[in-house]
């Protein structure tokens, strides 16, 4: 019996390998990893079409009091530090940031075409994409950091090149705009003091 | 211990799974100091990430799925997992602690890997391929099956670094030696002074981009060549690692890809007929 299983983790093994073979071959690749959920089926394919810019999330409110704010850089992790090279906490979210903002830009790439608007701010593939997993995930993200005087949120993704070399982004060096979101409210925790529960102040939200 | 010791198979697995538990441990105790990036307002949440198809939305799994999306079973998930490494690192020459440490790694590995594949690099993958593979052949625990577990780990290992050469050998930009100046340019992987020594000398960026590519593509070499080359491409790859991990912070692919090398000392010893 116990042969027998040593055989069949040999067949699931193999099995696996000769998944992930095909899967390197780009014209079968899509169609393997579909249904993949946990990515079992490994990409090798490492930094072989490499993003070459940072991708940057900004941010802008609307406040309680109705003032619009100027858009400003929201950083995902601390900046990198000379000890990376064993610890490095930031990875993590930083490569997790920079999937969701490489998928947001291919989905723009992809609606390009797009040339109708409904009334918005933002990008012209903004309300198709409101219901994508990587816009609800930027999304999720910058309203759960926001202050509590701010009543409505749009981000922003931008792709700036050189940022290694001229240091990081500021809005008067603004790199290319991959993707503008439509505004919307963000879920409040906890009511301020002088709130007033009977009073709605987003009627002149878009979205 | 000598390289003669990894033609057996379950001292070449108990040393993947030491080099590899390194790794796993490190990126575990990396999420718990930094938790709040699995939070409700972090990158890494699990909320939105487990509606990423229509089957996780409708599984009748979904009030489970709810609960792996919090933040604290997130943390329990990956604590656990950094038990489960640490026992390996200390103690993963005994069978039994192999297997259980093996299955609880890679249980929790595969549980994080459900909840978001979020900030996952390869390197987590070759985590994921190297312990579940260990668990399988550890399971049975027979010495086929540690041979099998052993020639997956080190077939996927040589399949990464031959697809990651050749697929580069499609871009323009490596062809041309700019991708890694590019790349050295960027806040996420470079370093200011790196970036502007690639940019005035654009003959280093080319003798880079060729020596990866090249190098990448001959690690699969290391499986027929004599011994002390096969030895030496291991640690040419090593090296390779160990100067992205100090130039651009991928400290994990230390220890992920250097945990597959055990297997594929063992795979070449079993090539040319070495087996006890």
């Amino acid at each position: 019996m116990i042969g027998i299983l040593g055989w069949l983790v040999g067949a699931l093994l193999g099995a696996w390998f000769l998944v992930t073979v095909l899967a390197s071959i780009p014209s079968l690749k899509r169609s393997l990893t579909r249904s993949d959920v946990v990515r079992l089926i490994p990409d090798w394919a490492l930094f072989a079409r490499p993003r070459t810019e940072d991708m940057v999330l900004l941010r802008r409110d609307i406040l309680r009091d109705g003032t619009l704010t100027q858009w400003r850089e929201l950083e995902i992790a601390g900046q990198r530090g000379w000890y990376n090279f064993i610890w490095n906490p930031g990875l993590g979210p930083r490569r997790g940031f920079l999937s969701l903002a490489d998928q947001t830009a291919k989905a723009v790439q992809r609606r390009r075409r797009i040339a109708w608007r409904l009334p918005g701010q933002g990008s012209a593939s903004s309300i198709p994409d409101m219901t994508t997993v990587m816009y609800l995930a930027i999304l999720k993200y910058v309203s759960g950091r926001s202050h509590p005087a701010v009543d409505a949120t749009q981000f922003m993704v931008m792709s700036v090149a050189g940022q290694a070399i001229s240091g990081r982004y500021a809005p008067a060096e603004p790199g290319s705009v991959v993707f503008v979101s439509e505004f919307h409210l963000v879920r409040r925790q906890e009511p301020l003091p002088e709130d007033d529960p009977n009073e709605r102040r987003d009627a002149r939200l878009t979205v | 211990m000598s390289v003669a010791t990894l033609a057996s198979p379950f001292d070449a697995i108990s040393l993947v799974l030491r080099v590899g538990s390194i790794g796993a441990a490190i990126s575990s105790l990396e999420l718990l100091v930094h938790r709040d990036d699995l939070g409700d307002s972090g990158v890494l949440d699990g909320e939105v990430q487990l509606t990423r198809t229509r089957g996780l939305v409708q599984s009748r799994f979904r009030r489970w799925l709810d609960t792996l999306a919090t933040q604290k079973s997130a943390t329990t998930i990956v604590a656990v997992r950094l038990l489960a490494s640490c026992a390996l690192i200390t103690a993963a020459s005994t069978f039994e602690v192999a297997r259980f440490g093996a299955v609880v790694v890679a249980v929790t590995t595969l549980l994080l890997r459900l909840r978001s594949p979020l900030g996952i690099h390869a390197s987590g993958s070759m985590v994921m391929v190297t312990f579940t593979s260990c668990a399988f052949g550890l399971a049975v625990g027979t010495g086929r099956s540690m041979g099998f577990a052993l020639a997956f780990i080190g077939g996927q290992a040589c399949l990464s670094y031959f697809v990651a050469g050749s697929h580069k050998f499609r871009a323009a930009s490596w062809r041309s030696g700019t991708a890694i100046p590019l790349i050295a340019s960027t806040l996420m992987w470079g370093r200011q002074r790196e970036a502007l020594l690639l940019r005035s000398r654009p003959g280093l960026g080319m003798v880079l981009c060729w020596t990866t590519m090249l190098g990448e593509c001959s690690v699969p070499l290391s499986l027929v060549v004599p011994l002390p080359f096969a030895l030496g491409i291991l640690g040419c790859a090593a090296i390779f690692h160990v100067v992205t991990a100090a130039e651009m912070g991928l400290n994990s692919f230390v220890w992920a890809f250097g945990s597959t090398y055990p297997a594929i000392i063992y795979c070449w010893y079993w090539l040319h007929g070495v087996h006890t």
